[in-house]
């Protein structure tokens, strides 16, 4: 009897791939520390002469001329149109199963964007070598790269070299400045006045969070996601967005033993940690909604679901100035109105 | 039950026969009561004994009696359904093709299956998560009679080579739209993962009521298709003299094993080799009689996945494994040393 070729569950999960631990360990160096100044190779400015870019993996990528056909993931994709750049060529979620845009997209707009893949480890060669790429954009978590696994590395590699912004916990502000510092090199400007009043906003939601976290002390929170399989509590120094909310002074609950991101707890333990709010994986692919969830004893009987007080934890959103805003007042907005007694 | 077949069985002296089977059902019964109350006592939470029993007799809401009362009960009762349904139909389908490593999934019961919940989870969405089981028994019923109607078509009706032929080419057509879907649709893999890979705990406990008709008429066809299977294992001609109906018999075998198999993998996934091991190992101490077979075999098959699933909570605390999983790490091993010693009987 043959099965379906790929037991491991594409999203996050991925992620619970045994050998990333290891490699956790080994790259949690870089990746923890603020990358930005030893690789800041902005490259040079003018469009004619040769370019260079020094990713997060250290790779220094030489290229004749500034590339201008960027073919990217979907997450650095919005996160480079964010700043001004617009791939020809994007792999990765591009709509939900319901025909959204998905919210890994961002705001780009996919009319005249080539899709070369959607699913974990797609990658329609042909569609992108007619592209003609110069440069291939992906993000990745430790040494996984987002959506080019190790079996197609090789192949796109030839096609064009790619340059990776890590994301492992490298808090959103980290990030954009590295999306940003791409985008520059790229052509883009980003000191224009429109990306200055993007950051602007962000930065002022960041200290309305900060103000409102300030007001609740004691206030706890727990980051999860729910499967058929198992319950997830997400390590708050792994996902670049929760740690940004942990420096703006989110009290999270760490999970004792965490593995690639996630502690992985089977449904009876799933009310081991627990929580005044619960911030609860959004994604259409993250596992079981809220009636789903009810199903469950530890949900049930879980004080912040209890007490009303589970929020979505949107982790797709792309970090971007423009998109991160949304998330920083939404969690601003239910962290006013919690409740930080819940659980005693 | 029939009667032309019992006559074929060579009657052993009665009253030490008789005793012998009333022990062996005690001991096997026994077991199975053990692994019951050890399913609803252990988890990868520990919830001291008394405790436990407590909270069965009077559940007070909490969250502990709900781990007893909607997870480890239903998953129980799961179990022993779709043991015994998983272990009868394997011994049906070695018996019926006279093939030591026929499963059902020969039938197309699980390609079917499979198919029936991609539709599912592709076309109707997540939403649907539960509802699943009804397309994958509809998909598992669709693919087994598709397989019988090929491999009845021509000369020589439904015999047990055309049927694993025809068997192959259907699942392995249906497999492959199956991964077609699922390459399209990424959002639907996680759910057809957990189900693909075997598990208890994928269905709520109101769904045993619809189910369990399918298993009991799956049951009595099975015990009724007992004696034929005896004639036939002395061949198929030898069968036709002595008066079988060989093609009733077997369209009456492949109907007991649809609903049974489809049912048990529509609600708890392929948990393949519960059908293929149990038979093997019932056949060591029955001998060849079709109807003890079956019989040990509908105790023996929860048995073992009980005891699987139980496993599967303790050893990786405060995680735990599908039973898919432990039951074939557990199983293989077993049934390698199983064959090695006896080598696989003839059928």
């Amino acid at each position: 009897m043959s099965m379906i070729g790929h037991p491991v569950r594409v999203g996050q999960k991925l992620l619970a791939v045994g050998a990333a631990v290891a490699m956790t360990v080994l790259l949690g160096a870089c990746a923890t520390g603020n990358p930005a100044p030893s690789t800041a190779g902005a490259g040079s400015a003018s469009s004619d002469g040769p370019w260079s870019f020094t990713d997060d993996r250290g790779t220094k990528i030489d290229l004749p001329k500034r590339p201008t056909r960027i073919v990217a993931q979907s997450h650095p994709a919005a996160a480079l149109y964010d700043f001004g750049i617009k791939p020809v060529g994007v792999f990765g979620p591009q709509k939900t199963s319901d025909g959204k845009p998905s919210p890994q997209i961002g705001n780009l707009d996919l009319t005249g964007v080539e899709s070369v893949g959607t699913a974990f480890g797609e990658f329609q060669l042909e569609k992108l070598i007619a592209l003609k790429p110069d440069l291939i954009v992906t993000v990745a978590y430790g040494p996984m790269l987002w959506y080019i696994p190790d079996e197609v590395r090789a192949k796109v590699e030839k096609v064009a070299p790619i340059a990776v912004i890590q994301l492992m916990g490298v808090a959103v502000p980290d990030a954009v400045k590295r999306f940003g510092e791409l985008s520059a090199a790229l052509g883009a400007d980003p000191n224009s006045p429109a990306i200055q009043q993007a950051k602007t906003g962000f930065e002022a939601a960041a200290n309305a969070l900060r103000t409102a976290v300030a007001a609740k002390p004691g206030l706890s929170v727990e980051v999860v996601s729910g499967t058929k399989e198992n319950f997830f509590v997400a390590d708050p120094e792994f996902h670049g967005d929760v740690k940004f909310l942990q420096q703006l002074g989110v009290r999270f609950v760490k999970p004792a033993k965490p593995e690639a991101g996630f502690e992985s707890l089977s449904w009876e333990e799933a009310g081991r940690y627990q929580a005044d709010l619960v911030m609860e994986d959004a994604r259409p692919e993250g596992g079981l909604d809220a009636t789903q969830l009810a199903t469950y004893p530890a949900w049930q009987n879980s004080p912040a679901v209890k007490a009303n007080q589970v929020i979505d934890w949107q982790t797709e959103t792309p970090f971007t100035y423009q998109r991160f805003t949304k998330v920083l007042t939404d969690t601003t907005a239910a962290i006013a109105k919690a409740d930080a007694t819940v659980v005693p | 039950m029939t009667i032309e077949a019992t006559s074929v069985v060579p009657r052993r002296s009665a009253s030490p026969a008789v005793r012998s089977h009333a022990w062996a059902t005690l001991s096997c019964l026994a077991l199975l009561l053990l692994l019951c109350l050890a399913s609803v006592a252990l988890g990868t939470r520990w919830i001291p004994p008394d405790q436990v029993l407590a909270l069965l007799l009077h559940p007070d809401g909490s969250e502990v009696a709900g781990i007893v009362h909607q997870m480890r009960v239903p998953r129980t009762l799961f179990g022993l359904l779709a043991g015994a349904a998983l272990a009868i139909a394997g011994a049906l389908m070695q018996g019926l093709t006279r093939n030591p490593l026929a499963d059902p999934g020969i039938l197309g019961v699980t390609a079917g299956a499979s198919i029936g919940i991609v539709v599912t989870t592709t076309v109707l969405g997540i939403a649907s998560v539960y509802s699943y089981v009804w397309f994958g028994f509809a998909g598992a019923l669709a693919a087994t009679a598709l397989v019988y109607g090929l491999g009845s078509a021509g000369g020589g009706g439904a015999t047990p080579a055309k049927l694993a032929l025809a068997g192959a080419a259907v699942s392995a057509l249906l497999q492959s739209l199956v991964n077609a879907a699922l390459l399209v649709d990424a959002a639907a893999l996680g759910d057809f993962r957990f189900w693909a890979v075997g598990a208890l705990t994928g269905q709520p406990a109101t769904m045993l009521g619809p189910v369990l008709p399918f298993f009991a008429a799956g049951a009595v066809l099975a015990a009724t298709t007992a004696p034929a299977l005896n004639t036939l294992a002395l061949g198929e001609d030898v069968a036709r003299g002595l008066g079988q109906r060989v093609g009733l018999a077997r369209l009456r075998g492949a109907a007991a094993v649809t609903l049974l198999a489809g049912a048990a993998v529509a609600v708890c996934g392929p948990i393949a080799f519960v059908g293929l091991l149990v038979p093997h190992v019932v056949r060591a101490f029955t001998g060849p009689d079709h109807r003890w077979i079956l019989w040990y075999s509908a105790l023996l098959g929860p048995c073992l996945l009980l005891a699987a699933d139980i496993a599967g909570r303790l050893v990786a605390r405060p995680d735990e494994l599908p039973v898919g999983i432990v039951v074939t790490a557990l199983g293989a091993p077993f049934f390698v040393a199983l064959v090695r010693r006896r080598g696989l009987r003839e059928l």
